[in-house]
């Protein structure tokens, strides 16, 4: 059986699951902010167990974890004062953890510490580029003469992007965003700026198109997305506008890439990810960034690809039957 | 507002306010959005496959019908989430905020 591992509000698990039921793939979804209204959990030095209405599930019977979108625990009413209140969150979390620690890691697609391991973005230049990838020149720094050097030396063209927020939360502004953007030369009069925090810059890659390569259990699909800016070129991020104005087709992606990319992605330990490369004017292959727990649900409504499609084989695969640990 | 950080010269308002379900403090309040629309009807599709508890050998769920709205949150544009995630390593389930 497939545990489905999400939130309420996840389209992509909504999705997943609705054609998991077409594909016969046997499943249950527990949703973080239901799960403690609808489950039991329990446990006794045989295992633990979760009870849902009639179903009763053990770790045995869970051949795959699809881990989606778990989110803060929720609960239902209660007049509890703060301290039992926190117990009680504590509590059930230990619980759940507990379960779904007895589910062995290569059953979860993924799991949470591979994502872990795979989400420092400095690091997985680092390391895509030991695996043979090419990666743009890149830098971080809180030095204002070594950026405006980098500068020079990308004649003149880079970009700076964060590497952990792109969307900030505010309570007393304005929700903010940060894009993909250029350095423009009258921006190097403020690199002084760079004292309070490091920025992380890389050259601007001359791109023709931006692709995003979704892998499950070794299986590649590449997706070019055409995005013009007035201009006509490429723009800078694709994930402008909502991407409304995206154009998708499915692309090949060239072996050397394929084969180092999978390498990549084996050191992680992952069996999905969703990974960003660019094409330049010449065809060459430049790596972004991994995003181990990315989205893809969107390529197969857009693009017509059937990710879906290898996330279900992928789960009820007889190869990922659940060994207790 | 001068920035006094350099990548603080880079941040745009944002379009819309982030969907109050993916807000930090954790609550799911839905909000008047369009995005929240979309995903109230998530929520109620939701609801309906747990307490069907969902086996394809029972009762079939009558799963939300994925809709060109509700691609919006399923996008690239919507990848930060699962970095904050992912960095919690196996605290499968977040703090309560």
């Amino acid at each position: 059986m497939l545990l489905v591992l999400s939130n309420s509000s996840d389209a992509t698990a909504d999705y997943g699951c609705k054609e998991f039921v077409k594909a016969g793939v046997r499943f249950v979804r527990l949703d973080t902010d239901t799960i403690t209204a609808r489950t039991q959990v329990s446990y006794s030095v045989d295992g633990p167990r979760l009870d849902i209405g009639n179903q009763r599930i053990d770790p045995q019977s869970v051949t795959s974890v699809w881990f989606r979108r778990p989110e803060p625990l929720l609960f239902d009413g209660g007049s509890l004062d703060e301290r039992e209140t926190k117990l009680r969150a504590a509590e059930w979390q230990a619980a759940l953890q507990g379960f779904f620690a007895h589910i062995p890691v290569e059953n979860w697609i993924n799991h949470p510490a591979s994502n872990a391991q795979a989400s420092h973005k400095l690091e997985q230049l680092t390391r895509a580029k030991i695996h043979g990838l090419r990666v743009p020149r890149s830098i971080l720094s809180q030095d204002a003469d070594t950026v405006r050097d980098f500068w020079a030396s990308c004649n003149r063209r880079i970009i700076i992007k964060p590497l952990a927020l792109g969307y900030i939360e505010a309570e007393t502004l304005s929700d903010g965003i940060i894009y993909t953007r250029e350095v423009e030369e009258s921006n190097l009069k403020d690199l002084d700026l760079l004292g309070s925090s490091p920025c992380f810059f890389q050259e601007r890659i001359e791109k023709t198109l931006d692709v995003r390569v979704t892998v499950v259990d070794g299986a590649l699909v590449a997706v070019g997305m055409e995005h013009a800016a007035l201009t006509g070129e490429q723009v800078l991020d694709v994930r402008r506008d909502d991407m409304r104005t995206v154009r998708y087709r499915k692309i090949g992606m060239p072996a050397p890439e394929k084969h180092a990319l999978l390498r990549l992605l084996n050191s992680y330990g992952l069996r999905f990810a969703a990974v960003d490369f660019v094409i330049d004017q010449h065809g060459s292959w430049t790596f972004l960034e991994i995003n181990p727990n990315g989205q893809w649900a969107w390529l197969d409504l857009e693009a017509g690809t059937r990710i879906v499609d290898l996330l279900a084989n992928a789960t009820s695969s007889e190869q990922t039957v659940c060994q207790r640990s | 507002m001068k920035a006094k950080t350099f990548l603080g010269l880079f941040i745009e308002e944002a379009a819309e306010p982030a969907p109050a379900a993916r807000r930090s403090n954790g609550t799911q309040t839905l909000t008047n959005t369009r995005e929240g629309r979309d995903q109230h009807e998530s929520v109620q599709a939701s609801a309906s496959l747990l307490t069907a508890t969902r086996t394809a050998t029972r009762e079939q769920p009558d799963a939300a019908a994925v809709t060109t709205s509700s691609v919006k949150t399923m996008t690239k544009a919507k990848e930060e989430p699962e970095q904050d995630r992912a960095s919690r390593g196996f605290d499968i389930f977040p703090p309560i905020g």
